[in-house]
C-alpha cells in the first residue's frame, strides 16, 4: 500500500506492505540508517524516534498508522545541533550503536525541560540500553546542553 | 620492549604508505571495536610526523593488505600496534634524514622535519615525506622507537575520528548494503547438535531454503518478507537429538562433576602443622556478551570462486583461516575486510555470522548475502562466558598473614575462537554437521596471560602460592572469551578472601593489603583510591551502607587498578559510587583510556549485580532482554576516575583492566554493608534477601576448614 509520511520535515510517499514497521521503512526504504534494530521488542531503545514530538519505538510501530504524524530521526539533527555537538564534545560513546536512539529521547526531554535535573535525564533514558558503559558521558553531555 | 607485531611485518613499507601526495596512509591489523583504537593510532603517527590528522588515512584489518597482528583483544592494541607504528615512523624519519643528508652532503642532524616537509640549510628543493618515499622507497627494517618524538607537535588528545559519523547514524556494519544485496536468516536448532528433519517441508519450500546438512537458511530480497518466511518455514522444520539443557546444567556447581583437564601454576605446598587453615568457596554464573547490536556480515562469492567477506571480526586473518577450512579453499582465494559493528567485548557471534553469510552466499554466486542475527540468536547462539567456582585455601601465620594461598578453580574454556583449532570454530560448520561434542577445551598459555588461570596468583607477598585449573567441557554450552576471561572470577575470589582474612585478623582491609604489597605502583594506586574515597571515614559495617575496596593488575602486566565502591543495600544492592585510580604507564590517548576504564567499570558492575544466564521456560538459553537484564541508566553509579600518567614507563593496556577490581570492590562493599559475606555472584535481590533472612552461611567470623 501507499503511505504518506512526514520524516524530518519532508513529505514522502512510501510503498510498503501493510504490516511493515516504521523501522524497516526508515532503514530499508528511505536509507536512514541511524535508527537501529536492536531487539524488535521495545526493550533496548536503539530504534527510538520521535512521533508527534514524543519518543516511540519504531521497531513495533506499523507504518500505515503514521500518516499525519510527523516523524523525526537522528538524521534530522544537523552536526551543529547543540545536542549532537555536546555528544561529540563529551566523546559520549564507544561503539555509538545506541546513541541515535538515545539522542531522540534526550531531544524530547530537552524540548520539554531545557535544563533538566540529572534524575530527569536518567528517567528519560530508562528505555535505553548501552553495553559499552558510556552512560556517564552521555548523561553529562545531555546535562550540559541546557546548562547555563 | 619490541612490539611482537613487528615479527610478521618488519618493514616500514608494511605499516606506512606515502604513494598519495600529502596523505600518510597507515596500515594496522588492529580493528575498531568501539574502543577508539584507530584514533589513537592516527594520533601517534600525527605526532611523529607533525602531519595534521586530517591528512592521515588508516586502513585496518584487511587480509593481504594490513599486518597480521592477531586478534584485537587482551588490552594489547596500544602496547603492540601503537608501539609498532611509533617504531615504524621513527625508523622512517631516521632513514629519510640519513639519505637526505647524504644527497645534500650535510650532517644528518641538520635535516629537520616539520609538517611532513624536510628542511636542509641552504637548500630550496621541495623535500617531503612523499618525495623522499618516492625516491628511496620504504623497504627499511624497523628499528627501535626513539626516546622522544622527533617533531614538536603538541600532544593534545585527538577526539574520536569515527564518532561524528556514528552519532549522526551511519558507519557501522549493520548500516552497510549493496546493489546486489540478498538478505538471509539462519534457521537455528533449539539445541546444540540437533539434526535437521525436513520431512514436513512442502516441495515449494525447498526453493526458498538453503539446506546444507543441518544448516538451513531462508533468503529474500526484502527484509520483511524474509522474516515472514523464516517464521513460517521455521515452524515446519523439525529437529532431532542434540544436547537437552536443564537448569542444573547452568549452575556453577555442576562443573565439579565433569571430567577435567588439569593446568597448574606453582606447586602445592604442605603447610606447617601450627598454621591455621582457612577455606572459602566462591562462584560466578555463565555470562553473555549482550551487545545492543546484532552481529552482521556480508559475503559475496565472485564468479571466479573468490570469496569476499565484510566482517566485524576481531581477527580478520584468523577468520580467513577458518573460512578456508570450512570451504576447503586456499586462503589466497578469500579476502576478509573489517567493518566496525556494535560494541564487542570478546568472542561473540562476529565470526559465526561471517561463516553463516559465506555459506549461504556460496549458493548465490554474484550476490552479496547479508546476514544480521536476530536478538534471540544473539542471546542463544553467541558463545557464552563460562561459569566457574574457586575453592580458596590459605594457611595463616601467627600474625594473621597468609603463609600460603592456593586456588582450586573449575571452569569451561575461555578460548574457542577461530585459530584455536583447525576446524569446528564457526557455528555454521557446527550446525551443518550436527556437532554435539565441541573441540576439546584449551587453556591459554602463560605468554597470553592464561585463560581460566588469569590473575589466579595473587599480587600479594605470600611466601607460597599455587593455582590449579580444572578445565571442563560443559555439555551443550559453547563457552569462549569475554572481557577479562578468568580474571572476573579469580580477582573476585581473591579480593573477597583478602577482606575475609583482614576481618579475621582484625585489621582494616586497606592496611592488610598494603602490608602485603611491595610494588610501589600498586601501593600508590591503592593508597590514592583510599584517599579520594575518604576510606578512613568508613563507618562500621552491617548498617546497609557498605564500602569495599579491591586491587588488581590485569594479567600481572597491564594497568594497575584500585577501586573503592560504595553501596546501599535494602532488598537490592544499589551501587552509588565508584572511585578508581589506574596507572596505565605512558598514556597514548588519555580520553581513550578513561573511556575504556569507565566502560569496564559499568559493565563489570552490571555483571556483579544483575547478570546470570538462566534457562528459559522453553528450556533454552535466554532469548530476550527480559531473560537477561543488564544495568540501565537509572542504576549507573557516579564514577570518580583518576589516571596516573607515567610518561617514562611503557604503555600498559586498559580495555579489560577494571573488571576484576570492580567486582572485588562491590563484593567487599556488599559484605561490609550486610555484615554477611556473599560468595556467589551475582548480587541479585534473591541472594540479598536470602542473606538477610538466614545468612549465607558465611559470617565474617567464618570457621576454618
Amino acid at each position: 500500500m501507499l503511505v504518506n509520511l512526514k520524516v524530518n520535515g519532508n513529505p514522502l510517499e512510501v510503498e510498503a506492505a501493510e504490516d511493515t514497521t516504521l523501522l524497516e521503512v526508515l532503514r530499508e526504504h528511505l536509507g536512514l540508517k541511524g535508527t537501529r534494530f536492536g531487539c524488535g521488542m521495545e526493550k533496548c531503545g536503539a530504534c527510538m524516534v520521535l512521533v508527534d514530538g514524543e519518543p516511540e519505538y519504531s521497531c513495533t510501530r506499523i507504518v500505515s498508522t503514521l500518516e499525519d504524524h510527523p516523524i523525526q530521526t537522528v538524521e534530522g539533527l544537523t552536526d551543529d545541533h547543540p545536542l549532537i555537538a555536546s555528544f561529540v564534545e563529551h566523546q559520549a560513546a564507544q561503539c555509538g550503536f545506541c546513541l541515535p536512539g538515545i539522542a531522540m529521547s534526550a531531544l524530547a526531554l530537552l524540548r520539554r525541560k531545557p535544563e533538566p535535573e540529572r534524575d530527569e535525564v536518567l528517567a528519560a533514558l530508562e528505555p535505553h540500553l548501552c553495553r559499552c558503559g558510556a552512560h556517564q558521558r552521555i548523561i553529562d553531555a545531555i546535562l550540559s546542553v541546557g546548562a547555563p | 620492549m619490541r612490539s611482537p607485531s613487528l615479527l610478521s611485518a618488519p618493514l616500514v613499507a608494511d605499516w606506512l604508505d606515502f604513494s598519495e601526495k600529502d596523505i600518510v596512509r597507515i596500515r594496522t591489523g588492529k580493528v575498531e571495536l568501539g574502543q577508539g583504537i584507530l584514533t589513537a593510532l592516527v594520533q601517534v603517527v600525527s605526532q611523529r610526523f607533525g602531519v595534521e590528522p586530517s591528512r592521515i588515512e588508516i586502513v585496518s584489518g584487511v587480509t593481504g593488505k594490513t599486518p597480521n597482528e592477531g586478534y584485537t583483544a587482551g588490552s594489547l592494541s596500544v602496547p603492540h600496534s601503537a608501539t609498532a607504528l611509533e617504531a615504524a615512523c621513527d625508523t622512517c624519519i631516521t632513514e629519510f634524514c640519513l639519505r637526505i643528508a647524504r644527497k645534500y652532503s650535510v650532517d644528518k642532524d641538520q635535516v629537520w622535519l616539520s609538517a611532513g616537509q624536510f628542511s636542509v640549510p641552504d637548500v630550496a628543493d621541495d623535500i617531503s615525506l612523499w618525495s623522499i618515499a618516492d625516491e628511496f622507497g620504504l623497504d627499511f627494517e624497523i628499528g627501535d622507537a626513539v626516546e622522544r618524538p622527533l617533531t614538536n607537535v603538541e600532544s593534545a588528545d585527538l577526539p574520536r575520528l569515527d564518532l561524528p559519523q556514528k552519532i549522526a547514524g551511519s558507519g557501522l556494519i549493520q548500516d552497510l548494503t549493496a546493489d546486489d544485496i540478498l538478505h538471509a536468516q539462519i534457521l537455528r536448532p533449539p539445541r546444540l547438535g540437533a539434526q535437521l528433519d525436513t520431512s514436513n517441508l512442502l516441495p515449494e519450500d525447498r526453493n526458498t531454503l538453503v539446506i546444507d546438512g543441518s544448516f538451513a537458511a531462508v533468503v529474500d530480497d526484502n527484509l520483511s518478507e524474509l522474516h515472514r518466511k523464516a517464521e513460517r518455514l521455521g515452524q515446519r522444520l523439525k529437529w532431532n537429538g542434540g544436547v537437552e539443557l536443564t537448569a542444573a546444567m547452568l549452575s556453577p556447581e555442576a562443573l565439579r562433576h565433569l571430567p577435567a583437564e588439569i593446568s597448574e601454576i606453582g606447586k602445592p605446598t604442605k603447610s606447617a602443622d601450627d598454621h591455621e587453615v582457612v577455606v572459602a568457596t566462591y562462584t560466578r554464573p555463565y555470562l553473555m556478551h549482550a551487545s545492543i547490536g546484532c552481529v552482521t556480515a556480508l559475503a559475496r562469492w565472485g564468479e571466479d570462486g573468490q570469496l569476499k567477506v565484510i566482517s566485524q571480526t576481531q581477527g580478520p586473518y584468523q577468520l580467513r583461516s577458518a573460512l578456508s577450512a570450512l570451504f576447503e579453499i586456499e586462503e589466497s582465494a578469500i579476502i576478509v575486510e573489517h567493518a566496525a559493528g556494535a560494541g564487542c567485548y570478546g568472542h561473540n557471534g562476529a565470526d559465526d555470522v561471517a561463516g553463516d553469510a559465506a555459506l549461504v552466499a556460496r549458493h548465490y554466486p554474484g550476490r552479496t548475502v547479508r546476514v544480521s542475527w536476530s536478538r534471540a540468536e544473539e542471546f542463544s547462539h553467541s558463545p557464552l562466558s563460562s561459569a566457574g567456582e574457586v575453592k580458596l585455601e590459605a594457611t595463616l601465620g601467627a600474625d594473621g598473614h597468609p603463609a600460603s594461598m592456593s586456588l582450586d578453580i573449575v571452569s569451561g574454556t575461555h578460548a574457542r575462537r577461530p585459530g584455536t583449532a583447525p576446524s569446528g570454530t564457526l557455528l555454521a560448520e557446527l550446525q551443518r554437521d550436527g556437532v554435539t561434542k565441541l573441540n576439546d577445551p584449551i587453556e591459554l598459555p602463560e605468554m597470553h596471560g592464561y585463560g581460566g588461570l588469569r590473575n589466579a596468583i595473587s599480587p600479594y607477598s605470600i611466601p607460597s602460592q599455587y593455582a590449579k585449573l580444572n578445565l571442563v567441557d560443559p555439555p551443550g554450552l559453547r563457552t569462549s572469551a569475554l572481557r577479562g576471561l578468568g580474571t572476573y572470577l579469580n580477582v573476585f575470589s581473591i579480593e573477597s578472601f583478602m577482606d575475609e582474612l583482614a576481618v579475621r585478623a582484625g585489621i582494616d582491609p586497606l592496611d592488610y593489603r598494603l602490608s602485603l604489597l611491595e610494588d610501589p605502583r600498586a601501593r600508590d594506586v591503592l593508597s590514592r583510591a583510599a584517599e579520594s574515597s575518604s576510606w578512613d571515614k568508613r563507618p562500621e559495617g552491617g548498617t546497609g551502607e557498605g564500602w569495599g575496596l579491591a586491587y588488581s593488575r590485569y594479567k600481572d602486566r597491564a594497568a594497575y587498578v584500585a577501586i573503592v565502591a560504595h553501596v546501599s543495600i535494602s532488598e537490592t544492592v544499589r551501587l552509588n559510587e565508584i572511585w578508581c585510580i589506574a596507572d596505565a604507564g605512558r598514556v597514548v590517548s588519555m580520553d581513550g583510556v578513561r573511556n575504556q576504564i569507565e566502560g569496564g567499570i559499568i559493565q563489570a558492575a552490571s555483571w556483579a549485580l544483575l547478570e546470570e544466564v538462566r534457562l528459559t521456560d522453553l528450556g533454552t538459553l535466554p532469548l530476550t532482554w527480559d531473560d537477561y537484564p543488564i544495568m540501565r541508566f537509572p542504576d549507573i553509579p557516579k564514577i570518580d576516575l583518576e589516571i596516573v600518567d607515567s610518561p617514562d614507563k611503557i604503555p600498559l593496556g586498559a580495555g579489560e583492566v577494571a573488571v576484576g577490581p570492580t567486582v572485588g570492590a562491590i563484593a567487599n562493599a556488599v559484605a561490609h554493608g550486610l555484615g554477611v559475606r556473599l560468595r556467589n555472584l551475582p548480587y541479585t535481590r534473591d541472594k540479598v534477601m536470602a542473606a538477610l533472612l538466614e545468612g549465607d552461611g558465611a559470617r565474617p567470623d567464618m570457621n576454618g576448614s
